[in-house]
């Protein structure tokens, strides 16, 4: 109900809007559909649907998403939010992706991975997955090939909350584009939300070329009880004259404590299919992880995306 | 001044084009329309945006040895790349804010894709003529030419295509241009 009201929210927005600047509104809905066993978690005929409405009008924009999961039993408000923009500066309020990583919503989905790598898909502390969203506010700021980033948001898992119960983590990004190259740091400070303090640092890497793509991530958490680290190597290859293929594969470990390591390697192709559908086969290494008799080393997904 | 006259004599020597694009059921429009075998054609610059996760426009002329702009409006990456008939590029990864070009010097369809988005598709039609347009609303399009012997050309995404011979006097012209050869 709550993701129909944001939806009917942006629709006030709109007619708000519309009074005073051009108004460009657009609707978007996704289905990904995954055959494969997953970390012992899930085994089959998985189904996510995803829709999501961004209006927009001069500096300001309101975007809302929301996800079902019926396999998981798991349905959350995702990406909702307000923002303004003032020349080389954003401030945006609602629900967002933290900004650690490469955690945004489609370098986790349209990669050609089934999977979001473990290091997003890990929970740190009792607080949230890097893959889901947080409730409070952040601030962009773009200085040419640079772009700094500051946020406090709460750490309690509001899962359909649009304003925060407390603004107690703190989030800072630094990132620098040049040619083909981006790199970022991030770091996360948390204070009050357990009553211990509790730190996050990640840095992450893009390169990119003519047919060629390769991005890593490398992420650490330590709270008082317990540290967990990890990072994936992602590779992608578009052969050249071919358009709808490209080759993927993923190297990724994992401590979630000093004395358990899980790594995994993950080989795959993505296929551009008609009817503007990618296909994605996956074939994971990794004995380590799997530990669901069920759970095989194959998996299929198909993602469809229809935009209005 | 004098430069201005020019242009506006020679100008005022064109005789305007204008009509409706249909695939003789009903109009069609983002067709591109032009005409072949005369002047030769002057390069411009122009844009296709990415923006909400869409190229605009989907669907451009332009007159060969244009450039083309291809500027990241969304917060996410994209990955633009052809490879197709009149020209083959692929710019790589690059996040909001930032912009790569492409110069197409031969005419041709050049498919635009990106390789993280598979919806997003949109088409450059590169032609070696000065005069051209693209239908708009109702299947309309104007434009004009010099008087002379002419192909008229037309080409839609959905692959079919007109080409027939024109003959263009001193009056205006009223064309009906039905589009059904794939």
């Amino acid at each position: 109900m709550r993701w129909i009201l944001g939806l009917g929210l942006s629709s006030v927005c709109g007619l708000a809007a519309a009074q005073t600047d051009r108004l460009n509104v657009t609707f978007s809905l996704e289905q990904f559909f995954l055959a494969g066993g997953y970390f012992g978690t899930h085994l089959t005929d998985d189904r996510m649907t995803r829709p999501s409405v961004a209006v927009e009008s001069g500096p300001w924009r309101f975007e809302g998403s929301y996800w079902f999961y019926p396999m998981l039993d798991f349905n959350e408000l995702d990406e909702t939010n307000v923002s303004y923009t003032s020349g080389n500066a954003t401030l945006k309020y609602g629900r967002m992706r933290a900004i650690v990583g490469q955690s945004g919503w489609y370098d986790q989905w349209y990669s050609g991975m089934n999977y979001v790598g473990l290091v997003e898909i890990q929970k740190y502390g009792d607080h949230r997955f890097l893959f889901h969203t947080s409730v409070g506010a952040e601030l962009t700021v773009q200085d040419g090939p640079q772009t700094f980033q500051l946020a406090a948001v709460s750490t309690q898992p509001d899962v359909d909350r649009l304003a925060p119960t407390n603004l107690d983590r703190g989030m800072a990004r630094w990132q620098v584009n040049h040619a083909g190259l981006t790199v970022g740091a991030s770091a996360a400070f948390d204070t009050k939300g357990l009553g211990r303090e509790e730190r996050m640092l990640s840095a992450d890497v893009r390169w990119t070329a003519p047919q060629w793509i390769a991005r890593g991530v490398v992420a650490g958490h330590s709270d008082d009880l317990l540290n967990k680290s990890g990072f994936f190597i992602d590779v992608y290859h578009r052969p050249k004259g071919w358009t709808d293929l490209t080759f993927v594969g993923r190297y990724e470990q994992f401590d979630t404590s000093a004395t358990e390591r899980l790594e995994t390697t993950t080989l795959g192709a993505k296929v551009r299919a008609p009817f503007e559908t990618s296909l994605y086969v996956n074939y994971r290494f990794g004995p380590s992880i799997n530990t669901n008799p069920y759970s095989g080393p194959w998996s299929v997904g198909l993602i469809k995306t229809l935009r209005f | 001044m004098i430069t201005t006259l020019i242009a506006a004599t020679l100008l005022s020597q064109n005789t305007v084009l204008s009509g409706t694009v249909s695939d003789g059921k009903k109009s069609l429009d983002d067709v591109a329309v032009w005409l072949e075998g005369g002047a030769k054609s002057s390069p411009i610059t122009a844009k296709i945006d990415q923006k909400d996760m869409r190229f605009v426009p989907r669907i451009l002329v332009v007159p060969k040895g244009s450039t083309i702009n291809f500027p990241n409006g969304d917060a996410v990456y994209h990955n633009v790349f052809a490879e197709f008939e009149a020209k083959t590029f692929d710019l790589g990864m690059y996040p909001k804010g930032q912009s790569r070009s492409v110069t197409f010097q031969r005419p041709g369809i050049v498919s635009v894709l990106c390789n993280i988005h598979a919806e997003m598709s949109a088409y450059i039609v590169v032609v070696d003529s000065p005069h051209y347009a693209k239908s708009g609303k109702g299947g309309k399009f104007k434009f004009s030419a010099p008087p002379g012997q002419y192909t008229l050309r037309a080409w839609h995404e959905s692959g079919k295509s007109e080409s027939r011979p024109l003959t263009v006097g001193g009056e205006p012209l009223e064309l009906a241009v039905t589009i059904t050869k794939k």
